[in-house]
């Protein structure tokens, strides 16, 4: 792996595993320990011990105890040791040590001692075995001394890994980042300014903040932009560390675009699968009360037949029955309408091609629809078949094509087009496999569009935003019921404002 | 001799004011509400006429007509449906059923089957 370097002396590699953080705290460690000497107030907290337990206490396997070398008692440690001594002990906080030995600088206040074997007995913490600084990080080569060199840790790193300083200069970077970041090998990461990376400066000043504040930012989402501009949901994890008096930031980057997208794609699905759901409930609703209502029509239509077949013929009274009979035969024709939208059709798909049925469908419904030479039908130019029910598909066609009409009302042309593809945009959808290719057909106005609120309710047997009593409302809805039962896809582009593009996927 | 008319329907006011009517004119009306029994008095008596229900709890029509149809292949039968379009309606047409009539329906049409019969 090769390391870009800037700033000739030290060198570090930032890891998010745990045996390099081990090292590299055991490094951190060292100089800190040296700070700590060079510390006239050893009660400061300064960011340094801020590191040192955040690393040194959740990160390194090894047992660690911090010692107050004044009184013997244990301030500090980190879980290991806690397992070690003994589960469910819940603090080791205030116990006596014994048996640990003291640095090389005993006269600092606080210890960090590390151990392999301890006993908690009668309350006092007996240190049978400790662990010399050096042999703690398992690399006898990593001394206090030789840390600050800087090595080549772990060369096969496999996260993009970068070091900058807090006012945008890259410092450092590995091959994987470069990569993720699309940066030419030959770039010199001198002219970079690191700044550029970060899709909102929000996100970054952020993050420098928490740097700043918490010395330790561990999987924060971040939005990065690559040299090309294209931007990326990241993961970042990054510390900060004192080089020579400056403080250094270095960070991992997760890329997370993939993960983000399955989520989308989860949470689209389940809202289309919910819909589904919702619509079917509508529709048992509306086929039970339909049904209901009907038998008693026809009750009521009986008994009025029967007074009317009773009456003499020149009775006042016919009059008013005859208006109970076209009270109900109007009630009828609402429930036809609301039954022939929810479906118990007829079905009786038959294999052929779409394009020229289209055209057929339109040209025969060309004056009632009033779309003579208002329309454009652009084929895919493929004679593939695919099988659909020829009345049903027809009432789909002059649907749409009436709800397209009526929106450009006659200003402007409605393009009709067809092709084989992957279904998109999807609204609703009762294909087996969304992935599936198929014969779609779509209406594309340039009218108004829908506002976001009408979209959500539009296959909704009645809701209609035309007037009143149009005897709209169950067009999409029986577009609806008509592409379940062909298992097919509606797709549905809405631009409000700017116009609407509604598309039919028959799977093949 | 009067012509006998059997009618199937699990509502019971279209039972009723079709009886009404059609007695008045002189048919011998027969009905039933539960589609099983009617079935039963199909198979066990000869009718002018049946007419039959669709969508009722029991059995459906479909199936009533087909049982009918089976064992009397010269019955002839009407039915009566409240959605022409209903898959119920083609089978039962399909397995022998002479026409369909929509309800609320107008009593002309049954009128005029029964004269041609």
């Amino acid at each position: 792996m090769l390391m870009k370097e800037i700033i000739s002396g030290p060198v570090f590699l930032l890891r998010a595993s745990l045996i390099l953080d081990f090292i590299l705290v055991a490094v951190i460690c060292c100089f800190l320990i040296i700070e700590r000497i060079k510390c006239k107030n050893i009660e400061e907290e300064s960011s340094h011990n801020k590191i040192f337990r955040s690393l040194i206490f959740k990160k390194i396997p090894a047992n660690l105890i911090m010692v107050d070398s004044r009184t013997d008692l244990v301030v500090d440690f980190n879980q290991a040791a806690l397992n070690h001594v003994g589960e469910g002990r819940g603090s080791l906080t205030g116990i006596k040590c014994e048996n640990y030995q003291s640095g090389e600088n005993s006269h600092q206040h606080f210890e960090l001692t590390a151990f392999e074997d301890a006993e908690l007995l009668n309350g006092i913490l007996m240190i049978k075995k400790q662990l010399p600084f050096s042999e703690m990080t398992g690399n006898s080569q990593i001394t206090k001394e030789s840390s600050i060199a800087g090595k080549h840790f772990f060369k096969d790193l496999p996260i993009p890994i970068y070091r900058s300083t807090f006012y945008g200069e890259l410092l450092s970077a590995n091959d994987e980042f470069l990569s993720l970041m699309e940066i030419p090998d030959d770039q010199n990461l001198e002219n970079i300014d690191f700044n550029q990376f970060f899709e909102e400066s929000i996100e970054r000043e952020y993050l420098y903040e928490m740097i700043r504040k918490d010395a330790i930012v561990k999987s924060m989402e971040i939005h990065f932009k690559r040299l090309n501009g294209k931007s990326f949901p990241a993961l970042v994890t990054a510390y900060s560390v004192i080089e020579n008096g400056n403080m250094i930031i270095e960070s991992s980057l997760i890329d997370i675009t993939a993960i983000r997208m399955l989520e989308k794609e989860k949470r689209r699905m389940d809202s289309l699968e919910y819909r589904n759901k919702y619509m079917n409930s509508i529709n048992e609703l509306a086929a039970g009360i339909a049904h209901d209502i009907n038998n008693i029509l026809a009750g009521i239509q009986g008994h009025a037949q029967v007074i009317q077949y009773k009456l003499e013929k020149d009775n006042p009274l016919l009059n008013s029955v005859g208006r109970i009979l076209s009270a109900v035969n109007r009630a009828d024709h609402i429930l036809q309408g609301l039954m022939s939208s929810i479906g118990a059709y007829d079905f009786n798909p038959v294999l052929q091609n779409l394009d020229s049925f289209l055209e057929g469908v339109l040209k025969k419904n060309e004056d009632s629809l009033n779309i003579k030479g208002l329309y454009r039908i652009i084929r895919m130019d493929n004679s593939v078949g695919v099988e659909f029910d020829s009345v049903l598909m027809e009432e789909v066609i002059i649907e749409l094509v009436k709800n397209a009409a009526a929106a450009v009302r006659g200003e402007q042309e409605i393009i009709i087009t067809t092709a084989l593809e992957k279904p998109h945009d999807i609204i609703s959808s009762f294909l087996v496999d969304a992935e599936q290719k198929c014969v779609s057909f779509s209406i594309i106005d340039k009218g108004l569009g829908m506002s976001p609120d009408t979209l959500e309710k539009v296959f909704i047997p009645y809701f209609t935003t035309k007037e009143f009593g149009t005897g709209a409302g169950l067009g999409l809805t029986k577009v609806y019921g008509i592409i379940q039962k062909h298992n097919g896809a509606i797709g549905i582009v809405n631009e409000p404002g700017r116009g609407m593009t509604v598309s039919v996927y028959l799977k093949l | 001799m009067s012509k006998k008319i059997l009618a199937i329907d699990d509502e019971v006011s279209i039972l009723e004011a079709l009886k009404t009517i059609l007695d008045d004119m002189g048919y011998l009306v027969t009905t039933f509400s539960n589609s099983i029994d009617g079935e039963s008095a199909a198979l066990t008596e000869d009718y002018d006429l049946i007419l039959c229900d669709m969508r009722m709890p029991e059995r459906n029509g479909a199936e009533v007509t087909r049982n009918i149809m089976a064992k009397k292949p010269n019955a002839r039968i009407l039915i009566i449906t409240a959605f022409p379009g209903d898959p119920l309606a083609r089978q039962s047409l399909d397995a022998g059923a002479k026409g369909l009539v929509k309800k609320p329906f107008e009593i002309g049409k049954i009128l005029s089957f029964l004269r041609e019969g």
